[in-house]
């Protein structure tokens, strides 16, 4: 039996994403154990965090700074522009250190079964951005679902304009993916999405 | 309570981290919504055509699902997706048919025809297969529309104009004292022979849209999903005239 507290405590971090009731009351345990290395620097970094971390108002991301490292990076392609629709998928693509241009977190997809039009989703900021950035290229970094592809084809066509290059992502067989595990789908795409093997000669 | 079916998968609604309320139309059950335990790794499509094993205690609680990808229908769907207007089909289908049917109401027949509607409209660019999915929903509703002899003479040429209180046929002579209030009937939609156009798959989504707003407003106290509006601006721009 703990104390009403304690049990709070538990139930709080049992609804956090990857926890459940069992590893929340080994996390609780582990904390209230060790209070002094872990209970009280966690307790001044969460405070620091919600103090300082905001939404930055360029791009959507999550950061210390506003506007955020990304945009007020001078070496950043301001030009190039890349939409993904919630700040995980930015801090994958930055991960992978593959884009050097700068982002634009939609928020969402659009999905009027669920109520989420254009207005509710980050899209006349975007048309507002990729004005005043003088954007050439608008890559569209959406999830491969039917919603992603909706906003995809929405966006396409709401943002065309002369001098800007809009591009999406490509999809198919993920690296160190075999051939025999993947869904006819995929394989479909990737045959139709084929390209000539460079040759040295 | 077990059974297995197959279906179309409609809408996903995330349950926790990894778990899903999954709704489909279905062969037999009509439209049904059960719990998915899923894995990531295998993310579910809306659009996509799924075999089904449901369990459940009794026959109105809501079935734990088992689905297994219907493998036809992958390229249907990679169609879909890179082509805005087929994407525009599909959303406007399956937004459809959550905002019309009811649970549990199952005819064979138009789910049969759905299927194929889908399939040529992906497979084949055959864009007025979206008109006669709605004419055909409207049919499985209960507002079937009459296009087949005129209302007043009950002859079957030269049928013109669509009344929007009955939503039967008249011809060009009937109707034309007061063609003003009625719709233009596209050749195609009563002489299945007669190749459509643009204009003729606007007329078309115009006459099924007026009696959907109708089942809809009346009936069900819904407004026409946006979907099919934007379907119809995406058609409207289309440069193509005949098939889109």
């Amino acid at each position: 039996m703990v104390g009403a507290d304690i049990e709070g405590l538990i139930k709080f971090f049992s609804k956090m994403p990857g926890l459940g009731p069992r590893s929340a009351r080994r996390f609780v345990l582990y904390l209230l154990k060790h209070k002094h290395q872990k209970l009280l620097p966690l307790i001044d970094l969460l405070a620091h965090t919600a103090e300082h971390v905001s939404e930055c108002t360029e791009c959507g991301n999550l950061d210390t700074e506003n506007p955020c490292t990304i945009c007020s990076n001078p070496r950043r392609n301001k030009a190039h522009l890349c939409v993904v629709e919630h700040v995980a998928d930015l801090w994958a693509l930055e991960r992978s250190g593959a884009f050097h241009g700068i982002y634009h977190v939609l928020g969402g997809t659009l999905s009027a079964l669920d109520g989420i039009g254009p207005d509710e989703l980050r899209i006349p900021h975007l048309k507002q951005r990729i004005q005043s950035n003088q954007t050439l290229e608008l890559t569209l970094a959406l999830n491969v679902t039917l919603e992603g592809q909706t906003t995809n084809h929405y966006l396409a066509a709401e943002l065309a304009s002369p001098g800007l290059k809009i591009t999406s992502i490509a999809h198919g067989v993920p690296l160190g993916g075999e051939l025999d595990y993947l869904d006819s789908g995929t394989l479909i795409t990737a045959l139709s999405a084929r390209r000539t093997l460079e040759t040295e000669s | 309570m077990e059974w297995l079916d197959e279906g179309l998968l409609l809408r996903t609604k995330p349950h926790g981290e990894s778990n899903l309320i999954a709704t489909f139309f279905t062969q037999l059950h009509g439209l049904t919504t059960g719990y998915i335990r899923t894995n990531k790794k295998y993310p579910l499509q809306p659009g996509n055509l799924y075999h089904i094993r449901n369990k459940s205690r009794l026959e109105t609680h809501m079935g734990l699902f088992t689905v297994e990808q219907h493998e036809t229908f992958a390229p249907i769907i990679c169609a879909a997706l890179i082509s805005p207007i087929k994407l525009a089909c599909i959303n406007a289908i399956r937004t459809l048919l959550i905002t019309t049917l009811i649970d549990h109401d199952a005819t064979e027949e138009f789910y049969i025809r759905l299927k194929d509607h889908i399939h040529e409209i992906c497979l084949s660019g055959k864009t007025e297969h979206y008109v006669l999915f709605e004419k055909d929903l409207l049919t499985h509703c209960g507002f079937g529309l009459d296009l087949t002899r005129c209302a007043v003479t009950n002859v079957r040429d030269n049928l013109t104009y669509v009344s929007p209180k009955t939503g039967r046929a008249v011809t060009e002579s009937i109707g034309h004292p007061y063609k003003d209030q009625l719709f233009h009937l596209p050749t195609p939609l009563s002489d299945s022979n007669t190749p459509w156009n643009k204009a003729d798959i606007l007329d078309g989504l115009k006459i099924t849209g007026h009696f959907l707003q109708r089942m809809l407003h009346e009936h069900l106290h819904r407004a026409i999903p946006p979907e099919r509006a934007f379907l119809i601006s995406l058609i409207n721009a289309s440069k193509v005239t005949n098939v889109i």
